[in-house]
């Protein structure tokens, strides 16, 4: 991947940007336990990310998990009668490394919209979305899908079990050549095969894509499906943030709990996605909670673990001592610097080093060394 | 520049030629160097050949766009990526194979040497058998003639090998074929290099 020169804002202030943001738009944050009872993700299980989930026993006995994911703990404490929550988290999850015995603890910045769910707050989601990725880098897409899309499709080719589950797996890595394959041995019809592959392949701006989605569609379903994405472009469009979204029918996240609307969310340089989220009406009915629920993560870790560091320093003004500087004129240049809100970097120098006759290390303030009792500007 | 993982050997360099005719050929990559990075800038791409196993690695970290991998590699490691073709090159099978006149004993658990275990478990997981893994890391017929395993679940291209060596078939589990992977972010600020590259060298994927 040729990366193009990456202006990724730090952990800290991201973390801080993203409060903002959500703040303004009226969530409220909440904070959890890192801990949780296992038993609430061996019963869903398939809503994780990751497969392996870090258990230990507490002081009773009790089987419990360090938290591999946060909206679990969100939907399951959720009171129906509480009426629409908008909520924001930043909490660190667990989860294992896929092909190497490994724990990763990474950074999770979310939101959650549960309650009464329309058209609005479900759009108001997808500009956070958008916002948020905004507030990492300019160079951001979030590729956006319709469960109810290919769910219909497969419905419609009278796929058995097995062949929908491996048709999935191929519409999940754009592989239609062994969509054909399946489709010919299970029997689907080639007609319905070729929507299928066709789907899969898709990927574009709302506008090119819808069309083509228009043409594939053949039940009810899909056109509900359709119809809900072209919903969601006019807001988007409203919202000003369309021109970020593109659709692609690989995005697919757990049948059991998506029914609707997902999406996933790239930044360029970034080899994978650092934001994933959805529409979760179906988590909510499997805890018999009569509310709908669209939300997404901001996988902060994942950024941070592949942005390039900068091991530059970034100080403005660089101060040498040695064995010979007067410590008591280096602690009133270091107070004089910082006092002029400079950033400062104090460098010991060793017995036989010599300051570096290198000016352009330094932007701006300037190379310093205390030359005994004196401060002398070496450039 | 789109960087591109090719796998080290016959398949490789077949996927070169491919690309190659093309149109996005590297001169350099055809000098007898010890060079490991080839690049044109006229037509845009960086070569780099890399162990068949680690193409999924590359492409799925992004330090490749795209990169060519074998489908037995895929199913095995089941990277993280987009698989856009099946170039049809590098036919072979992965297979269950055994001395002849092999029978199962069922009463105990099937001793599998292979360098697949994960393409080994989920075989024998969807027939509900019980297996012991032996992963090896090469000569994988050896391990049934001398007793070390039942079976083994291998790459089958001609058969030759095995016959040579008293082995059969029993069963195939998977056809495989050399596919072009691209990583899932690359695919979206790259699209159109990517997609043009992959019409220009007008592989048909059915």
């Amino acid at each position: 991947m040729t990366i193009p020169e990456l202006n990724i804002r730090s952990e800290d202030e991201t973390v801080i940007a993203l409060k903002d943001l959500y703040r303004q738009y009226g969530y409220k944050p909440y904070k959890m336990s890192r801990f949780e009872s296992y038993e609430l993700y061996a019963e869903n299980k398939n809503f994780l990310v990751s497969d392996n989930v870090i258990t230990f026993t507490d002081m009773t006995g009790k089987l419990m998990a360090l938290r591999p994911d946060v909206t679990l703990s969100i939907i399951k404490n959720y009171k129906p009668s509480d009426g629409t929550q908008k909520l924001f988290y930043r909490e660190n999850v667990y989860r294992t490394v896929k092909n190497v015995n490994d724990i990763r603890e990474i950074l999770q910045v979310g939101l959650e919209c549960v309650g009464d769910v329309g058209l609005y707050e479900t759009c108001e989601v997808l500009l956070l979305a958008a916002r948020s990725l905004e507030s990492i880098s300019e160079h951001y897409i979030i590729d956006i899908s319709h469960m109810g899309f290919i769910s219909g499709l497969l419905s419609y080719a009278k796929a058995d079990d097995k062949a929908a589950s491996d048709i999935i797996s191929c519409v999940k890595c754009k592989n239609t050549h062994d969509i054909y394959r399946i489709c010919e041995s299970s029997g689907i019809s080639a007609e319905a095969s070729e929507k299928l592959s066709e789907a899969a392949s898709l990927w574009g701006s709302f506008e090119s894509v819808l069309p083509v989605l228009k043409n594939i569609s053949c039940c009810e379903d899909t056109d509900r499906a359709v119809s809900e994405l072209e919903d969601i472009y006019r807001q988007l469009r409203a919202a000003g943030c369309a021109d970020r979204f593109r659709i692609d029918m690989s995005v697919i996240h757990d049948i059991d709990y998506y029914d609707r609307i997902v999406f996933s969310g790239f930044i360029e340089g970034i080899p994978v996605n650092v934001l994933s989220g959805g529409r979760y009406d179906r988590l909510l009915e499997r805890f018999r909670k009569r509310s709908n629920a669209v939300g997404f993560a901001v996988y902060l870790g994942l950024i941070e673990q592949y942005a390039p560091g900068n091991s530059e320093d970034s100080a403005e003004t660089v101060i040498y001592y040695d064995d010979d500087s007067d410590t008591e004129r280096l602690t009133r240049a270091v107070g004089d610097f910082t006092r002029d809100n400079r950033s400062i970097s104090v460098r010991r120098l060793g017995k036989d080093e010599k300051t570096p006759d290198i000016c352009e290390e330094v932007s701006g303030g300037g190379i310093y060394y205390i030359n005994g009792r004196e401060l002398e500007r070496l450039c | 520049m789109l960087n591109i993982a090719l796998p080290k050997g016959r398949l490789g360099e077949k996927v070169y030629g491919i690309f190659e005719r093309a149109g996005f050929g590297c001169p350099s990559i055809r000098e007898n160097s010890r060079k490991l990075i080839f690049e044109n800038e006229e037509t845009g791409v960086r070569y780099f050949w890399v162990k068949p196993s680690d193409v999924p690695i590359y492409v799925e970290r992004g330090s490749a766009d795209i990169g060519a991998a074998g489908k037995d590699i895929l199913l095995e490691y089941s990277p993280d990526v987009y698989e856009l073709k099946d170039m049809h090159i590098g036919k072979c099978r992965v297979c269950v194979a055994a001395k002849k006149n092999f029978r199962d004993d069922t009463e105990r658990p099937l001793r599998v040497a292979t360098k697949f275990p994960n393409i080994a478990k989920e075989h024998y997981r969807g027939k509900s058998r019980e297996i012991d893994i032996i992963k090896l890391n090469g000569s994988i017929e050896l391990a049934p003639i001398l007793g070390l395993s039942d079976v083994i679940v291998d790459i089958v291209e001609t058969g030759t090998t095995l016959f040579e060596n008293d082995l059969e078939v029993i069963e195939e589990i998977v056809p495989v074929s050399a596919r072009i992977i691209a990583n899932k972010s690359s695919y979206k600020f790259r699209h159109d290099e990517i997609e043009a590259l992959l019409r220009k060298t007008e592989l048909g994927d059915r």
